[in-house]
């Protein structure tokens, strides 16, 4: 034989040249039916080889290219070759064997992805009930809800976003019952994002959400499989991608926030008390501070004279202003609890023990802050824990900001500008076109009633209407 | 710019533009004209007020603003916006901020609404729904006072002449001083709402129970001299109780109602919106910033002691003019004429 | 940012006032005030004198005393003398009234003799000064011996033409002047203090009078010479004009026996008996109390306003002398509903 090139040698550089290299690309020629040489290119990193090797052997031994869909099983296909195509499934796993002979692309789509084994979500802790969460998987994901919905009607669709990063992320939602505008303007805006990187959900959010400067969440996160079927079946969509363990569900309500699997898992009279509960410490987290604040450097008049003697003789020697004396608190506070999450979680505890006890009773003795603050500020960061929901969490630990320093600048009338402010803004606030304040606006009576009791689960067998359209006024 | 409300949202606007403003200034004058029957004159004025709506109801469609009738009432809704600013801004200073100056005051009061006039119409159609909450509180507080309930002062009512009971109505009249925003609102009621009849009875009944609640309240709890004294009554009722948390209720209510002044506002200039947009379109968003510049400087120069005290004596005249007489002559020449607001928006 | 705004009032920048004295009239009034120093963790009750015209302007010049900013808002008790009292009270209380960071809330009481006295009496106390009077004038409340009169419902009463004022009146006795005590309450006639004093075992029957609402009334006295003690538990009352000059009043009493050191009342017809003693004994109480209304021209029960809805043609200005020459009927019929736990 000459030194001259075997064709498939030349294809073979140049496939290799056109993958740069990389350590982990195979490609090498195999010899298929009758002498044919075929090529056999893959990412070794990601694809399971020892299935792949199988499935190669059955092929060889046991098919031949002259029945009809010879090539079609649940892992393979065969298409014609197409170089540009050939990267993508390379990227997305898949392992090709290209005959050179008929041109054609044997695909077998057998990855191997690194993934978790599920796992209780870290961040939304039940007390009683599943403790599934979701995984960086799509299969998993789905087989997670699957379980849960045994119905056609839930349909998956996917979209692939991000030219450099080609994730997939995929919506469901539950035929006929879906809200049908909200499903729409959720497949204009993915369609309309147009970005190269694509690796967080949180610029997923970005892309979903009505206002993006708003400090509420419009969009519900959860890793949760049982709360996305819930969600599902009142009519939302579930956004989820590769990448991620978190579920994007939309359109939702402020007080969705508010809600945990909990309360239904628990009994009704007990899950009820809770949730008022929790949306009581909605109120506290936001104006506790403030109130004080405005309490001790505006109004003292309106504390009864026992209770003020206490306060006065706390506070006689603070040097600073109160509003100082909370931030310098707060501050103490938001640190620690930067510092606890960053760290790992046995040092993290430790963390917040010395933070909370020694600085705590240090700053008092020091007598910079009073220990009427300290109450004060420790009830708030509990109040503002209590949300089930992190995003909440830390929209409401902002916002609580402001208000102080509105109220050491105006006092109670501060406050109430705040108020009127947020509430505004509230009701401004959409989740993908629908109201944000649902059911309080517009006003459903009955709805708002179950915003504070969890009723039975033989009563609501209605879905809730909250979001059925042209029930608000349109402009 | 057209809104379609519900038989709720609808009422609780009326209510909210209703009681607004007038709430905690409206004992006064009513007590110390009509003496010791002032809760008598309140409830035939309030019988008065059903018929008239009543009567709006029918002929709310006859209701259309013409050129010259549509000015008239644009200046009297700047300067009643301005004047119920100033009032507020007057009773916040004189009760819990005496020294921040009036632009800062007016600031607070006006960015609010500002900010809301320039959202959705939606929100200043929903905004309402918090005066809700605040009723309770406000009915529990004041029901403190129960115990200092002075049940002969109601009495006797013979006491009243001719004169008491006719300057007692006029001002029990200006209770229901906004009585034109319901004809102007009526119209954006969804068709198939109900209301005339049952829905309507109940909404002016609560209305008028939230008033005579007032105005019987205070009416026990203070002698009759000293309405010559207290200009508004409910707060001075609840600056003289004391709960075992609270010491001055007092400042807790003007909390509240600085919430409830601004959010009438709010619903007082989604009407005038929606009167002025109705064909005007271009510029709505300067145009409503030029007006909130409106309420501020006049709201500024009005904002005094003497001037307010001076308007108040006179505001028995709005209802009159324009609840009353130029709603009647508008409905009943249009009537004449046979147009209706269904044929005039086409 | 930390200027602070236009409105601050820091809390630790002011001085809380629990206590206010005001005597003298106008011209030359006199103002004290009680206020906690704290010094390291104990409060010591300090207090400031102060001369003046009227009573913000004793204040002024009060201010003019303290480091901090005096603050009224959390006053709880006034005593004010029996001079200033008698020159009418509505004038004195005006600032109060006006200005609203001033406690309406308060108690007001009357003191015999000099209201320094009763200030520098407060230094020995643990409670707060101004929270020691309200809590004196409370507890005596239960018991209907003093009626609780704060500076706003004093007001409504002054302002009404058909109503008289009485107020807890203190006296201070004892050798040290440490332990003021009640004195009874003090009759006010057309807004003007009259000088006289029902003392605490009459006022207990003005408090039967007026009927208030949850109040007990306590009496001893000797029956066939042996100690009785009772509660009036509950009152009602009837009241009607029987001619344009006479007045009756029903009283129907609700009786808990506490002290009867007799063989029992094992025997139903001794309790009838007991009965009637109760009523002939309370109803020469209270015609004695009435009688001394009656000369003080003080309607401190406020038949007036009950005349007005009753025979508005009776009621006019002259009110206080129809009060004075009116017949007054009491009947009292008592009923023992309960005996303690032996007979």
């Amino acid at each position: 034989m000459t030194e001259e090139q075997n064709p498939e040698q030349v294809i073979l550089t140049k496939l290799k040249d056109s993958f740069y290299n990389s350590a982990d690309f195979v490609a090498k020629p195999i010899s298929w039916w009758d002498n044919e040489v075929a090529i056999l290119c893959f990412y070794s990193s990601i694809v399971n080889k020892a299935d792949v090797e199988r499935i190669m052997y059955f092929f060889k031994e046991h098919l031949r290219d002259d029945n009809m869909y010879w090539g079609e099983s649940i892992y393979t296909s065969v298409i014609p070759l197409d170089e540009k195509q050939l990267a993508k499934f390379l990227c997305d796993g898949e392992t090709i064997i290209v005959r050179l002979k008929t041109r054609e692309m044997i695909r077998i789509n057998l990855p191997e992805m690194a993934y978790r084994q599920t796992d209780e979500p870290a961040s939304e802790h039940v007390l009683q009930g599943s403790r599934e969460g979701l995984v960086e998987n799509f299969d998993v994901n789905i087989s997670l809800i699957r379980k849960r919905v045994k119905s056609h009607r839930l349909v998956v669709k996917q979209k692939t976003i991000g030219y450099e990063t080609n994730t997939t992320v995929y919506y469901l939602y539950m035929e006929q019952l879906v809200d049908e505008e909200a499903l729409q303007l959720v497949e204009e805006r993915l369609d309309k994002i147009k970005v190269d990187l694509f690796y967080s959900t949180g610029q997923l959010t970005d892309y979903m959400e009505d206002s993006v400067w708003s400090p509420f969440p419009q969009l519900l996160k959860t890793e949760r499989p049982d709360r996305i079927i819930a969600s599902l079946h009142e009519g939302k969509i579930a956004i989820l991608s590769d990448l991620s363990t978190t579920a994007i569900i939309g359109p939702t309500s402020f007080f969705s926030f508010y809600q945990t699997p909990d309360d239904f898992n628990g009994r009704a009279v007990t899950g009820s008390f809770y949730r008022i509960l929790r949306i009581f410490s909605f109120i506290i987290a936001i104006f506790l501070p403030a109130f004080y604040i405005a309490i001790v450097s505006f109004h003292f008049e309106i504390l009864p004279l026992e209770l003020s003697n206490q306060i006065k003789s706390d506070i006689e020697n603070i040097p600073y202003r109160p509003i100082l004396e909370a931030v310098i608190l707060e501050m103490t506070i938001e640190l620690i609890r930067e510092a606890s999450i960053r760290l790992p979680t046995s040092v993290g505890q430790t963390i917040g023990i010395v933070g909370g006890l020694v600085i705590g009773d240090a700053i008092v003795s020091a007598g910079l802050v009073s220990n009427m603050m300290i109450i004060i500020v420790a009830f708030t960061a509990i109040s503002s824990y209590v949300v089930p929901s992190t995003e909440m969490n830390s929209s409401i630990r902002f916002l609580r900001f402001p208000f102080m320093i509105l109220a050491a600048f105006f006092g109670f009338i501060g406050i109430a500008f705040g108020a009127i402010i947020l509430l505004i803004h509230l009701l401004n606030l959409t989740s993908l076109k629908r109201p944000y304040l649902t059911p309080i606006i517009p006003f459903n009576p009955k709805a708002i009633f179950k915003i504070f009791i969890r009723m039975p689960f033989f009563k609501p067998s209605k879905h809730p209407k909250s979001f059925s359209p042209n029930e608000d006024g349109k402009s | 710019m057209n809104i379609q409300l519900t038989r709720i949202q609808f009422f609780i606007i009326i209510f909210t533009l209703f009681t607004g403003f007038v709430y905690i200034s409206i004992q006064t004058p009513i007590i110390s004209h009509g003496k010791r029957s002032a809760w008598l004159i309140f409830i035939a004025s309030s019988i008065f007020i059903y018929l008239l709506l009543v009567f709006y109801e029918k002929t709310y469609k006859y209701f259309i603003l013409g050129k010259v009738t549509t000015m008239i009432y644009h200046l009297y809704w700047l300067f009643h916006l301005s004047f119920a600013v100033a009032y507020s801004m007057y009773i916040v200073s004189t009760w819990i901020s005496p020294y921040t100056p009036k632009i800062a005051l007016l600031f607070l009061f006006l960015l609010p609404s500002l900010y809301a006039s320039l959202s959705r119409a939606e929100t200043a159609v929903n905004v309402g729904i918090v005066f809700g909450i605040f009723i309770f509180f406000f009915i529990f507080f004041v029901l403190n006072a129960y115990e200092d309930f002075e049940f002969r002062n109601l009495l006797p009512i013979g006491e009243s002449g001719w004169k008491d009971w006719m300057w007692g109505s006029l001002y029990s009249l200006n209770a229901y001083r906004n009585a034109e925003c319901y004809l102007i609102l009526r119209k954006f009621v969804m068709k198939d709402e109900k209301i005339s009849g049952m829905p309507l009875f109940i909404f002016i009944f609560s209305l008028f129970a939230m008033f005579l609640f007032s105005i019987l309240s205070v009416m026990l709890y203070f002698s009759m001299e000293e309405f010559n004294l207290i200009s508004e009554p409910i707060l001075y009722l609840l600056h003289a109780q004391e709960v075992t948390f609270v010491k001055r209720l007092d400042l807790i209510f003007v909390f509240i109602w600085v919430f409830i002044t601004i959010i009438t506002l709010i619903n007082y200039i989604l009407v005038v919106r929606l009167v002025h947009f109705q064909k005007v379109r271009k510029f709505a968003k300067s145009r409503i910033v030029i007006y909130h510049l409106f309420i501020f400087v006049i709201a500024y120069f009005i904002a005094k002691f003497e001037s307010i005290q001076m308007i108040r004596q006179y505001y028995w005249i709005p209802f009159l003019v324009f609840g009353l007489l130029l709603p009647i002559l508008i409905i009943s020449w249009n009537k004449i004429r046979g147009r209706t607001i269904f044929d005039s928006s086409k | 940012m930390l200027a602070g705004c236009w409105d601050e009032r820091l809390y630790k920048d002011h001085t809380v006032v629990s206590l206010v004295g005001i005597e003298g009239t106008y011209g030359e009034m006199k103002s004290y005030f009680a206020y906690p120093e704290l010094q390291s963790g104990n409060s010591e009750i300090t207090i400031i004198e102060a001369n003046g015209i009227d009573v913000r302007d004793t204040r002024l010049n009060a201010d003019l005393k303290v480091e901090q900013a005096m603050d009224l808002s959390m006053m709880s008790t006034i005593l004010i003398s029996e001079t200033t009292a008698k020159d009418g009270l509505n004038k004195y209380l005006n600032v109060f009234y006006r200005d609203p960071t001033n406690s309406i809330t308060a108690f007001l009481v009357l003191v015999e003799g000099n209201v320094k006295d009763y200030m520098e009496a407060s230094k020995s106390w643990t409670t707060e000064a101004g929270e020691y009077f309200a809590r004196f004038i409370r507890s005596k409340e239960e018991v209907s011996i003093v009626p609780n009169r704060t500076i706003q419902t004093a007001a409504a009463i002054l302002y009404s033409d058909g109503m008289d004022l009485v107020l807890p009146y203190m006296v201070l006795k004892d050798k040290d002047k440490k332990r003021p005590e009640l004195g009874g309450v003090g009759l006010f006639s057309k807004g003007k203090y009259t000088g006289r004093v029902l003392k605490p075992e009459q006022s207990r029957f003005l408090g039967l009078l007026l009927q208030e609402r949850g109040r007990k009334i306590k009496y001893s006295t000797l029956y066939n010479e042996r100690p009785l003690s009772f509660t009036i538990l509950d009152v009602n009352r009837k009241w009607k004009f029987e001619s344009p000059n006479t007045m009756k009043m029903d009283y129907e009493l609700e009786v808990e026996l506490e002290e009867f050191s007799d063989v029992g009342l094992r025997d139903v017809n001794k309790i009838s008996e007991l009965e009637n003693f109760i009523n002939k004994k309370i109803t020469d109480e209270v015609n004695e109390v009435i009688e001394i209304l009656q000369d003080e021209k003080c309607d401190a029960l406020g038949l007036g306003n009950f005349l007005r809805v009753k025979n508005p043609q009776m009621f006019d200005d002259n009110w206080h002398e129809t009060f004075a020459n009116l017949e007054i009927q009491v009947d009292i019929k008592s009923e023992i509903l309960k005996t303690g736990l032996i007979h």
